[in-house]
């Protein structure tokens, strides 16, 4: 289904991201995924088509294009890797709040080299819930971090959202074991205090906002996970014969196709809204609708895989995985809805 | 939680069980999983206290208990450890209740005795390439040749497939017949011609086995023959209407061990200076999961203690709970989940695994899909 709100422009890079996508991460994603490898090496060739610097102007070395085409970059990739995705996502937010809230110093020092890819950014994720740990400190999950030159991470600081941006070093190479988005080089990190340096420290002056782009732009990750779940599953659905005949001649099986179509589209549409929108409310939303929904498309495409679903050697289990952990970054769904009220009624 | 229906025994059957799974599990239980590696040295002494019989008659080796008692087995290992209970389930349930209800004399002679006592591991192999929801379509072929049948064919997804001394399986000496075409066999570990094959890589469960098995020009003797020929169908329809009760149980335990780290979370951790229980986000969570699995807890006994009241048949009613307790646990899993945060995701807690787990339950022995199809068969008719 296509958006009306899309411009040959969009239409163009969808095209070069998918043949990308398929090209250079379809053959690595399987065994990537089983051995929990970031996919390195891709990432800098995005960035030889600008998939690096999306969001970031021409001036420091960016695409210089809008939220929407990032968006659909993201959407691409994930129907590959979900956990690639994930990366280019946290990579494009280090460069883009670098460029929206950080001094002109900072921009001058990392923008052109993040957009270009001559390094790579990796970012907290923040869940929205932080049990503390029992040294007191708030432990965060660093994606790309395994492998980023430099990260960044919000904090409060005097009542005030800072983020702050740090080089990486070899704490961060400490790898978290992680259900899903295993691709992801995620690790965790406790941030001190005293190693802050105040040059590269800065407030965000917007944190709903600066909060509700992540969310979008995982959202843009989790429409690519059920658009592609729905796509295998359909095609398994007319392969796979049972009784005599493709499974996808049996009423419960279209049922469940035509939920996830619905799911899938659905959502895809409300998140393509909602980047037009710089309104929090429409991005929270059209958030918490595509985390859920490709949580429900993932879990049916398991289903209509049968036994299949539940291995390795086909994509759904897959897919499957790094929904969940995808909906968790994002905030616990109850969580967000409480606050999503909330916005609804004040 | 207690049902008003347990008898004393089961309730302290019960007791025991829950404190072997505390004291024997409990702390291996992420490490089984995530090795992927079988745990004997757990079957082993669980074998000691005769569980892995422990629905069958004592003088068939088993402990002389009933069918409510073998659930309530399941339900406590597979609150602590999934991987450990789908062996027993398969043990129990797949191998030796065939041969206990099918098998003539001499068979429960030689087979069932050991494997009630757990000296020997039992598995169950309906499942092929090309048979999956549709057994009718089962390709390995059966013919008797001589004085003995010769068996070709493939199955896959068979729990313990690698590890079992004895396997009770289908194959169809008519394929034009489709169902009526197929007999139930058994064949033991060893047996020229017959190989297992492939450990699958598993979203979950990944301390059980599931593997395939192959036959080629595999001789049997005439005996090995399991129930009558061209019976193969009812043997594997009845065997999975309890079978069905077993991966319903799996599936309760999975989401009572989820909604027990749940609640201990929840009580343990603040967020904003406020603990997460107070919050009616979590509040609904918590709830919502506790009356899900009650309502899973009542139908899935219900048919236990029908079965063990010598009811007929108890299709409808396992069928049910498989399909209610399956679809509930990966929804109650999903959401406790989500309280956890990156607690979640991570392996620092179990709850990862438990999600991976029970997502099994809503395909293995019967799809959810099929599981409706039988339902509305019992109230519609074919």
């Amino acid at each position: 289904m296509d958006w009306m709100g899309l411009k040959e422009e969009h239409k163009l890079l969808r095209q070069d991201i998918k043949r990308f996508a398929e090209t250079e991460l379809g053959p690595q994603v399987s065994e990537t995924d089983k051995k929990g490898e970031p996919l390195i090496a891709s990432m800098k060739k995005l960035a030889e088509i600008g998939g690096l610097g999306i969001l970031v102007s021409e001036e420091f070395g960016g695409a210089g294009m809008d939220l929407l085409s990032l968006i659909i970059t993201l959407e691409e990739l994930a129907k590959v890797s979900p956990s690639f995705a994930l990366c280019v996502a946290i990579h494009n937010l280090v460069g883009d709040t670098i460029l929206s809230y950080g001094s002109t110093e900072l921009k001058k020092e990392f923008l052109s080299s993040l957009s270009t890819g001559k390094i790579i950014g990796g970012m907290a994720v923040d869940t929205m819930l932080h049990p503390v740990t029992s040294d007191g400190k708030r432990e965060r999950l660093i994606v790309n971090g395994t492998f980023s030159d430099i990260f960044g991470f919000s904090m409060e600081k005097e009542e005030k959202k800072q983020f702050v941006v740090l080089k990486s070093d070899k704490r961060l190479k400490e790898e978290k074991e992680m259900m899903g988005m295993k691709s992801s080089g995620i690790c965790s990190f406790k941030p001190n205090e005293k190693e802050i340096i105040e040059r590269n420290t800065f407030t965000i002056d917007s944190p709903d906002n600066f909060f509700a782009k992540m969310r979008v732009l995982f959202a843009g990750v989790a429409c690519g996970i059920s658009i592609a779940s729905f796509g295998h599953a359909r095609s398994y659905s007319k392969e796979r014969y049972q009784f005599g005949r493709p499974i996808a001649e049996f009423g419960m099986v279209r049922i469940m196709l035509a939920e996830m179509a619905s799911k899938a589209n659905a959502s895809e549409m409300l998140v393509y809204q909602a980047s037009q929108e710089s309104g929090i409310l429409d991005r929270e939303i059209a958030s918490i609708f595509a985390a859920e929904n490709s949580l429900y498309v993932t879990d049916k495409g398991v289903q209509i895989y049968g036994g299949y679903g539940y291995i390795k050697d086909y994509p759904l289990e897959m897919f499957f995985r790094d929904a969940k952990v995808l909906e968790v970054f994002s905030g616990s769904v109850d969580y967000r809805k409480v606050l999503i009220g909330k916005l609804l009624t004040s | 939680m207690k049902l008003a229906e347990f008898t004393d025994k089961h309730i302290a059957f019960r007791e025991e069980v829950r404190e072997f799974a505390r004291k024997e599990l409990l702390e291996e239980s992420t490490q089984i999983e995530r090795k992927g590696e079988f745990p004997w040295h757990i079957i082993n002494k669980i074998k000691e206290r005769g569980w892995l019989g422990v629905n069958f008659p004592e003088e068939y080796g088993g402990l002389g208990l009933d069918t409510t008692s073998y659930i309530i087995l399941v339900e406590e290992i597979a609150r602590v450890c999934a991987s450990t209970a789908i062996m027993i389930a398969a043990h129990v349930s797949l191998a030796c209740q065939p041969i206990y209800v099918h098998g003539t004399e001499e068979q429960k002679e030689k087979y069932l005795i050991t494997l009630a006592r757990g000296e020997k591991i039992g598995s169950f192999g309906l499942t092929e390439p090309n048979a999956g929801s549709d057994a009718g379509g089962t390709e390995t072929t059966a013919e008797f040749v001589g004085d003995k049948w010769l068996i070709n064919g493939s199955k896959r997804f068979i729990t313990n497939g690698t590890i079992a001394d004895l396997i009770v399986f289908t194959a169809t000496q008519d394929r034009t017949k489709k169902t009526h075409g197929i007999s139930a066999f058994i064949v033991e570990k060893g047996t020229k011609g017959f190989e297992p094959g492939k450990e699958e890589d598993k979203l979950g469960l990944r301390g059980s086995i599931t593997s395939e098995l192959h036959f080629e020009d595999c001789k049997l003797p005439r005996e090995n023959l399991l129930g009558k020929e061209y019976e193969g169908f009812k043997v594997f329809m009845e065997t999975l209407d309890g079978g069905r009760i077993s991966i319903g149980v799996l599936a309760l335990g999975i989401a009572q061990g989820a909604l027990d780290y749940g609640i201990k979370y929840v009580r343990e951790h603040s967020v904003n200076g406020k603990p997460l229980y107070k919050y009616q986000w979590v509040q609904k969570i918590i709830s919502d999961a506790a009356t899900e699995i009650m309502a899973a807890r009542h139908l899935i006994y219900h048919a236990a203690m029908l079965k063990d009241r010598g009811a007929e048949s108890v299709t409808e009613e396992g069928a049910m709970a498989k399909l209610f307790a399956s679809e509930v646990s990966t929804r109650v899993c999903s959401k406790i989940h989500s309280i956890f945060g990156k607690d979640g995701v991570t392996r620092k807690y179990p709850l990862e695994r438990f999600l991976r787990d029970t997502k099994l339950m809503e395909i293995g022995e019967g799809t959810s899909e099929i599981q409706r199809i039988v339902i509305s068969r019992q109230i519609l008719g074919r």
